[in-house]
């Protein structure tokens, strides 16, 4: 192992153990149990020592239509709000996928939910949100949690959210596994499953054929659910159903957990697991992140279990909660002879003896593996951070050259300003040396973004205000550049506006960054009193671009409605582009004699002067005529 | 002096006393007023004996002490009158008298001895001064000797003559200007003097620059230092070398000043060898050589001693010997008007009323060198503006203006080329074909010379380096340039404006029809031929290299010329058309063409079919032109192409543009910054004598094709700064003699092709900045003839971990970073 790697700790009985130790898991599932007995079909919430809790019900009309239980639709979209807005989709990416079902009874309860979830966020109390829900219940806190993150995220609040769910079956496909750590979200669920329950493992297997058995087992969980009593008057299935089903999801699982399993039998899982799983037993808990070692130990705990006893552990959450919540009390001693010398094997050792399968022999050693490879490979966050700084000091002076082209241009005798003189450039080396350093800014802040994704960097790293500030800057100075290249290179006749079309991805994210940055007081109110060093609304240039579309529109179009349109439009901009020069929000350039803009202006104002002769209408736009700012 | 003190002590109580006694005694007065205007009289001289503070012999010491001794008793006579009554008559009748008599002893001493005492003293000085002027006499004579010494060294040519001659001129110069161009000078000897000072792993230190820019003056300046006057306790020997030394004597003299100056007479012989004698753990010593010109000279000048610096002041880059250059700086464009100015008009500005905008551009022709603002300035003053415009026009050809011109700036410039070997010599003159001010690519020189002087690209290559040393180019590499197989597009050369007068000067002796090189100066006003060259229609001319640079030309503008031995053509121009001349048809031995558009577009070029007669072309250089459709041409013999900074517009490609049929035994193709290249036509892998090929700075590059590697005798392959390759084709893993692959500032290239091993030849990878490589593939392992690698630091790693394990040989480099702004100015 090189020396720059994470620290030697096994983490996910720590880590369990940490969760145990907080009233979190303990009140959720109070409240999933109140949830299932006092509220069927729908959820409850609760403010509990500063939290706010929502629970969903477990007892859930579901699989009533559709029979196979395995349908996945596609998930562009939650509670109105787009998600996974800044991922725009490359090509040949799978698509974002959940089940139908689930998304269905979602939805059905969105508008209750809503009107629940905006009330709790209104009072300026909330500090934080747990949503919980049992079994199907917790699929559904998952959509929830889900659109609240999306929902907190588009108004920028600072309100986490936290999801529990007990026993839930999987959601969605593994792209949207995938698409939920990027947005780095992955943290925020936490899904407790006992050691046997079948019930998150179920959708591993195409249970088709069971779906009768399933209707039942469904039903019978439902009405332990409701009240334990009453389960035992719903439709037992035979100990021969329930022993085919266990041994299709064993079956289909071990395939899963299998790696390379090729073309063979099952085919692609459809579903996978998302965010963090919190295996319970009766001997400890432990807490995995990364979907392979998920899959690997769902299937390694329920090959221990039988079939009755798969069914019946999906009822035992209460038990193994307050089970665990005492554990930590307990002091452990290792159950094997000798302690092992190193922390980290000593870690594993309590791992496993916490995962409940230390005893069996046979799965100890695949368990064992199984948990060293879900172990962080690589640098530590902070240090990739901290070797980052280092590359990013490297091509800061690409940056610097560029601004240096700025002034440059500023100070030539055409007076373009420099988006104008890069879009048409001719054949000269000094604009080929600029779109060079521009390329490879752009390649060293996507590999940012990349691994910021793939969570190889702190988690607060889009808050620190060095990369903020950064990318801020980049972004200001370059993405001019990046929009003249797109309309000089004349990409929008094929693609469409740069806006909606052509502009990148880093763009939004870093957008998203400053939106979100924390924002010393008095820092944002100041006036400015000379030109901004460079535009603040770094699209400026593109919006001038489609300006200009619409002043040719205005020249060659015929129909009144449309030709209204346009006039408005262009209002619209004139007015914002007056706002930022009268702010001195826009650079020198941006007002440098031949630049786009200016011979904008001079075009719209000639326009007028021609459109009030013609149709006389000498009153309504002299406004503008007078009131340029222009200097 | 105690014995001063005492005087000065005694007279002025005295004074004070003898004035109290006079008012108080009526009758006494006269006498005491005798002694007091006496007093007054001895008072000043005394006090000057006082001040001369020297030693005197023992018996006027004696003589002196007895004076003071009456004196003191003088000024007990004039205590006991202060203390007598006006009535006591007797008393004060006795104290005048016994004034009165002090008053005698005082005069008799003066009047005597004192005389006696002045003789004494005459005799003494006299004596004195024989002596001095003795060795006046000796010193003087040893001057003579000296002097005859240096004339024993003159051989012919005088140098000392010349040494005092441009001493003088320097001299002239630094008093001219110290004032106003301290500035100019501050920045350069500060940085000579870190290096002369400061540091102590630094023996000799040169200096180094043109002729004409002010080195000389520099390290007198440094001299002057006080700074270093205080470091080298003045221990500072100046010695001018020039052309023709004498070594022995400059070597004795160097010796001596390092041994402390002690008895040494001209024909003391200087051991061979140093020995290590400890020069009392010596103070520093500096010895500055100007004017040094040639390295066995300076060899032998130089002797190894601790504690020993030279400054060595030289046009020539002497760096087997240099421990440091200082490479002396032009002057700035303000501090040059200053000193034009001073020197055409004895002000150190424009003055008032004067033709702004003519000096300036006469000031530009002058380069900023300080030779060349001083000569020509002088020349210029007085004279109306007529003249100056005359003047202008001619010196922007690189005309003579005069005699002080050449005499004193060409000539003196033209020294440097005389120590050039005759093959050298040529190809320096060869630079004045260029345009002024303009990089010229190093493959365009290097190209032009292997043509015309039948010599291989290493010479070449030499030659230039030499050039460089010795101050008569300019070598610009760019900061990514490393060792072999690094493109020469890397490096280009520039040559002072004054150099290359000197050059055309040279080359364009002789009538038109009879030069080597017809080297149009520059663009004529109207951007046609010059007229002069008209004359010689029909005739054919000798020229070898031709060099043309004119605005737009049609068919039209052209004329008869007749080029029967040209063997180089350049043609520069400025427009966005351009009718290829005529004549190149009739150019039946041109092996080198370069054709050079200096505007900002690209240029159309017309006539391109005179291509179909030029079966002796080798080299082929394009800038910034519309590359033409050459379907149906066959280039027979070209070998190398270049295609700079031009329009491609698809013109490679099509199935009437193959480029294996046009270009049949091309070994070296270049596409530099070719903006609208997108795919690389496949058609170029039928080459198969292309050795090298250079796929650089094209930004839109996004495919190789797939079959590259059928190009079985490619040996180097730049793809340099391509941004937009995503991969390489796996074929290049067949080109099995590849030696040299360069990637570097591709940023979106991902991998390595998976069988990169079979490149067998593969010596050199350049892979830096390429951000997107994190991998290797496994068969790297097999390049058995890797031994450099040059990458980022973020990868180094990988290359240590994958190949350094298998072969420690394998060198890996991170080179550091460079940045600059030279490009935003060019």
């Amino acid at each position: 192992m090189a020396s720059n790697e994470v620290s030697p700790f096994e983490t996910s009985e720590m880590l369990a153990t940490f969760v145990t130790s907080t009233p979190l898991l303990r009140e959720s599932w109070r409240l999933c149990s109140k949830a299932n007995t006092t509220a069927p079909l729908s959820f409850v919430a609760e403010r509990a020592g500063g939290v706010n809790y929502v629970a969903f019900s477990g007892v859930q009309l579901a699989g009533g239509s559709d029979p196979s239980w395995r349908n996945l639709v596609l998930l562009e979209s939650i509670g109105g709000l787009p998600l996974f807005s800044a991922r725009r989709k490359t090509e040949g990416e799978e698509a974002v996928m959940v089940h139908a079902e689930m998304l269905n009874l979602f939805s059905s309860l969105f508008n209750s939910l809503q009107n629940q979830m905006l009330g709790i966020l209104e009072n300026t109390d909330t500090k934080s949100v747990v949503i919980t829900g049992h079994s199907i219940g917790g699929a559904i806190a998952s959509l929830c949690t889900l659109w609240l993150l999306c929902y907190l995220q588009s108004i920028s609040s600072s309100v986490s959210v936290m999801c529990f769910t007990f026993g839930s079956p999987l959601l969605g496909n593994e792209a949207f596994s995938r698409a939920i750590s990027k947005e780095r979200w992955g943290g925020n669920f936490c899904h407790v499953v006992s050691k046997h329950d079948i019930m998150p493992r179920l959708l591993f297997a195409p249970i088709t054929p069971l779906t009768s058995q399933l209707n039942f087992l469904l039903q019978f969980w439902h009405w332990s659910m409701t009240s334990p009593a009453s389960g035992k008057l719903a439709v037992q299935i035979s100990e021969r159903e329930k022993a085919e089903l266990f041994t299709a999801v064993v079956d289909y699982l071990e395939a899963a957990a299998t790696p390379q399993d090729g073309e063979a039998s099952s085919g692609p899982i459809l579903f996978y697991p998302f965010g963090n799983y919190f295996f319970v037993s009766e001997e400890g808990a432990l807490c995995v992140d990364s979907p392979p070692t998920i899959i690997k130990m769902l299937h390694l705990m329920l090959s221990t279990s039988s079939p009755s006893c798969s069914i019946e552990d999906h009822l035992k959450y209460g038990d193994y909660v307050n089970r665990v919540s005492m554990q930590m009390l307990i002091q452990r001693n290792c159950i094997q002879r000798n302690i092992p010398d190193s922390t980290y094997e000593a870690g594993l050792e309590l791992a496993l003896q916490s995962s409940g399968i230390a005893n069996q022999e046979t799965t100890i050693v695949p368990a064992k593996e199984c948990l060293k490879t879900a172990r962080r490979r690589g640098p530590s966050p902070a240090l990739n951070a901290a070797s980052l700084a280092v590359t990013f000091s490297k091509v800061v002076p690409y940056r610097a050259q560029i601004e240096w082209y700025k002034i440059w241009c500023d100070e030539q005798d055409e007076q373009m300003g420099y988006y104008d003189s890069f879009k048409s450039r001719g054949s000269c080396k000094r604009e080929m040396k600029v779109n060079s350093n521009r390329h490879k800014l752009a390649r060293f802040w996507n590999n940012v973004i990349d691994m910021l994704e793939r969570n190889e960097l702190p988690h607060d790293f889009d808050k620190r205000a060095k990369w903020v500030n950064a990318s801020q800057f980049y972004k200001l100075l370059v993405e001019p550049l990046d929009i003249a290249e797109y309309y000089g290179k004349g990409v929008h006749r094929i693609k469409g506006h740069y806006m909606e079309h052509g502009r990148e991805r880093r763009y939004e994210i870093f957008d998203r960054w400053w939106k979100d940055r924390m924002v010393t007081t008095g820092e944002e109110n100041k006036e400015r009193s000379k030109f901004a060093s460079s535009t603040q609304d770094s699209c400026f240039w593109a919006r001038v671009e489609e300006a200009r579309d619409w002043l040719n529109g205005v020249r060659s179009e015929r129909d009144t409605n449309k030709l209204a349109m346009l006039w408005d439009k262009i209002e619209e901009f004139e007015k914002y582009a007056m706002k930022l020069v009268e702010n001195k929000e826009v650079s020198n350039d941006v007002l440098a004699k031949n630049s786009s803009y200016s011979t904008w202006v001079e075009d719209l104002r000639e326009l007028k002067r021609l459109r009030a002769n013609v149709q006389r209408f000498p009153h309504q736009y002299t406004r503008f005529l007078d009131g340029e700012v222009v200097p | 002096m105690a014995l001063s003190e005492l005087y000065s002590l005694i007279t002025s109580d005295c004074w004070s006393f003898l004035t109290n006694i006079s008012r108080k005694t009526l009758r006494c007065r006269a006498s005491a007023e005798n002694l007091m205007a006496f007093v007054r009289e001895l008072l000043p001289i005394i006090e000057e004996i006082k001040y001369t503070g020297v030693e005197l012999p023992p018996p006027r010491q004696f003589q002196l002490d007895r004076l003071s001794e009456v004196l003191r008793s003088g000024v007990e006579l004039s205590h006991k009158a202060l203390s007598s009554s006006r009535w006591n008559v007797y008393r004060n009748y006795q104290l005048a008298k016994k004034m009165d008599s002090l008053e005698k002893t005082v005069k008799e001493y003066l009047k005597l001895p004192s005389q006696v005492h002045i003789l004494a003293d005459v005799n003494h000085a006299r004596f004195e001064m024989a002596q001095r002027f003795d060795r006046l006499e000796e010193s003087n004579r040893r001057l003579e000797q000296f002097f005859a010494g240096m004339k024993i060294g003159v051989g012919g040519g005088g140098w000392v003559e010349e040494a005092v001659r441009s001493m003088e001129e320097d001299e002239t110069w630094v008093e001219g200007s110290s004032g106003n161009l301290s500035v100019g000078l501050e920045l350069g000897k500060k940085k000579v003097l870190e290096m002369v000072v400061r540091r102590n792993d630094v023996s000799v230190v040169g200096i180094c620059g043109i002729g004409g820019s002010g080195k000389t003056t520099l390290a007198r300046e440094v001299c002057r230092d006080d700074q270093v006057r205080c470091h080298f306790k003045e221990r500072i020997l100046f010695l001018t070398v020039s052309q023709s030394p004498n070594v022995e004597e400059l070597r004795a003299k160097i010796f001596g000043h390092i041994m402390g100056n002690r008895g040494l007479n001209a024909n003391y012989a200087v051991p061979q060898w140093m020995p290590q004698f400890e020069c009392q753990s010596q103070s520093q010593i500096l010895v500055v050589l100007d004017d040094v010109w040639s390295l066995p000279v300076l060899e032998q000048l130089v002797l190894r001693v601790p504690g020993c610096k030279y400054l060595v002041v030289s046009r020539f880059k002497f760096q087997r010997i240099f421990n440091d250059t200082y490479d002396v700086e032009l002057l700035s464009e303000g501090d040059a008007l200053s000193l034009f100015c001073h020197h055409a008009f004895g002000h150190k500005s424009i003055p008032f009323g004067a033709n702004q905008n003519l000096i300036r551009q006469v000031v530009a022709e002058c380069g900023r060198l300080p030779l060349a603002l001083k000569v020509i300035g002088a020349s210029l003053r007085d004279q109306n503006e007529m003249f100056w415009l005359s003047v202008k026009t001619r010196l922007s050809q690189g005309l003579s203006i005069g005699e002080s011109y050449e005499v004193n700036l060409i000539d003196r410039m033209a020294i440097s080329t005389n120590y050039l070997p005759e093959k050298v010599k040529e190809c320096f003159l060869d630079l004045c074909a260029f345009p002024e001010d303009k990089k010229i690519p190093l493959e365009v020189l290097i190209n032009m010379w292997v043509e015309i002087h039948d010599i291989d690209e290493t010479e070449a290559y030499a030659i230039v380096v030499d050039l460089s040393n010795k101050n008569l180019l300019t070598l610009v590499k760019e900061a990514r340039v490393g060792g072999m197989y690094s493109s020469c597009f890397e490096i280009s050369v520039t040559q002072h404006d004054i150099l290359r007068d000197l050059a055309l000067n040279l080359s364009n002796r002789g009538s038109i029809n009879e030069r080597l090189r017809l080297v149009m100066p520059k663009r004529e006003g109207n951007g046609q031929l010059p007229k002069e060259w008209l004359r010689y229609r029909g005739q054919p001319l000798e020229a070898r290299i031709v060099s043309i640079h004119t605005g737009e030309m049609t068919e039209g503008d052209w004329c008869e010329l007749e080029f029967p031995k040209a063997e180089v053509l350049i043609l520069n121009f400025t427009s966005s058309e351009y009718f290829l001349p005529p004549f190149i048809a009739r150019m039946p031995s041109l092996r080198a063409l370069i054709v050079i558009n200096y505007s900002t577009t690209y240029a159309h070029l017309h006539n391109v079919s005179v291509f179909k007669n030029l079966s002796n072309l080798r080299s082929l250089w394009l800038e910034k032109v519309s590359t033409p459709q050459l379907s149906g041409i066959v280039l027979e013999k070209l070998g190398k192409l270049f295609i700079v900074l031009c329009q491609v517009n698809n013109s490679l490609k099509g199935k009437d543009a193959n480029l294996a049929h046009i270009f049949p035994n091309l070994s070296e193709f270049t596409l530099d910054h070719c903006d609208d290249l997108t795919e690389l036509p496949s058609s170029i892998c039928g080459i198969k004598s292309l050795q090298n090929l250079s796929l650089t700075n094209c930004h839109n590059l996004t495919y190789l094709p797939v079959e590259l590697g059928t190009l079985e005798s490619l040996e180097i392959l730049r793809l340099y700064a391509c941004p937009d390759l995503k991969a390489l084709p796996s074929s290049i893993c067949d080109m099995i003699r590849l030696k040299y692959i360069d990637i570097s500032q591709c940023v979106n290239l991902t991998s390595f092709p998976e069988g990169i091993g079979k490149l067998v030849s593969l010596e050199k990878i350049d892979m830096r900045e390429c951000p997107g490589v994190w991998s290797l593939p496994k068969s790297v392992v097999s390049l058995q003839s890797l031994h450099l690698v040059i990458c980022d630091e973020e990868v180094s790693w990988m290359w240590k971990e994958v190949v350094q394990k298998v072969k420690p040989s394998v060198d890996i480099q991170v080179p550091k970073q460079c940045y600059d702004l030279e490009w935003l100015h060019e």
